[in-house]
């Protein structure tokens, strides 16, 4: 994910801030070159994503954002 | 980016990879290109690019890649499907528009979504292409994703089963909303469940663009 996203991204249970913890960052951006909208084109690929309000937790798997509530979230995969 | 033709548009979209094992209960197949064309190119003609796009039950990422080469510059695919995901993904950087989209793992049937788009931006632009809810036991499928565009766009482009235009039309106006377009599209769906039954059949799909209140 972007790191621009965090302004759209909200939690799932109260729609409050998200803030991002622990991430790690793709230095090599990806490979396609064609575009050049360098500034917010950070790319988060592991991390956590934390409720400012609940402090409910939603984990960035392999770069993607799991923003299913807690209740539909399966433990970490085997 | 902007004016592609829709005919350029279409055969870009061509190397969208479709799903190795689908599922059928979420109705995972791939939306034929040119319909993604067609919508992607109205909505540049209208102005709904210049909004974050938000494709709500992306799969292959079809609708979200054909609204980035049409020119959006924020585009947010989302499915409960994370192999779809990592798939819809790929062939967005297979097109040329991994800078201009991201992909979230989110249930669009359920409210509140964990999606804020700034009013003082125009709010958003989605693009659908939900479960037609043709299998039992998921018949209001396509409510569910016409009830999350209402929750977050000021337009939404979706594409329903033939014979939805008075189920579209009616919710759209009980909810504050007006159909603007509705155009029917040809819609080729290979073999691919067991409830399919002939090798190929081909399903007439409607289109419509809404503006919401």
């Amino acid at each position: 994910m972007k790191e621009s996203l965090l302004d759209i991204l909200r939690c799932p249970l109260d729609k409050h801030e998200l803030e991002l913890e622990d991430a790690t960052y793709d230095e090599s951006a990806d490979g396609d070159s064609d575009d050049s909208n360098g500034e917010d084109a950070a790319e988060v690929v592991d991390g956590t994503l934390v409720c400012a309000e609940c402090g409910e937790r939603y984990p960035v798997e392999d770069g993607i954002p799991n923003l299913l509530p807690p209740d539909m979230r399966e433990e970490s995969p085997a | 980016m902007a004016g592609r033709s829709r005919r350029t548009l279409a055969r870009e979209l061509e190397s969208i990879a479709d799903f190795e094992s689908p599922s059928p209960s979420l109705e995972q197949y791939l939306t034929p290109p040119e319909i993604a064309a067609h919508i992607a190119h109205l909505a540049g003609l209208q102005d709904d690019l210049e909004r974050p796009v938000v494709d709500l039950g992306t799969g292959t990422g079809m609708l979200a890649s054909a609204a980035a080469l049409a020119g959006a510059e924020q585009v947010l695919g989302v499915d409960l499907d994370p192999d779809a995901l990592a798939l819809a993904r790929e062939n967005a950087a297979r097109v040329g528009v991994a800078s201009q989209t991201d992909w979230v793992r989110a249930d669009v049937s359920r409210q509140p979504l964990p999606f804020m788009f700034a009013r003082s931006a125009g709010s958003a632009t989605v693009f659908s292409n939900p479960p037609f809810g043709a299998q039992r036991g998921n018949r209001h499928a396509d409510r569910e994703f016409l009830e999350a565009a209402r929750s977050l766009a000021a337009v939404s482009y979706t594409i329903h089963n033939e014979g939805s235009q008075e189920f579209v039309e009616s919710y759209a106006a009980d909810e504050g909303g007006t159909v603007t377009h509705a155009f029917r599209a040809a819609f080729p769906i290979e073999r691919r469940f067991e409830f399919h039954t002939s090798e190929s059949e081909e399903l007439a799909a409607e289109v419509f663009r809404i503006e919401w209140e």
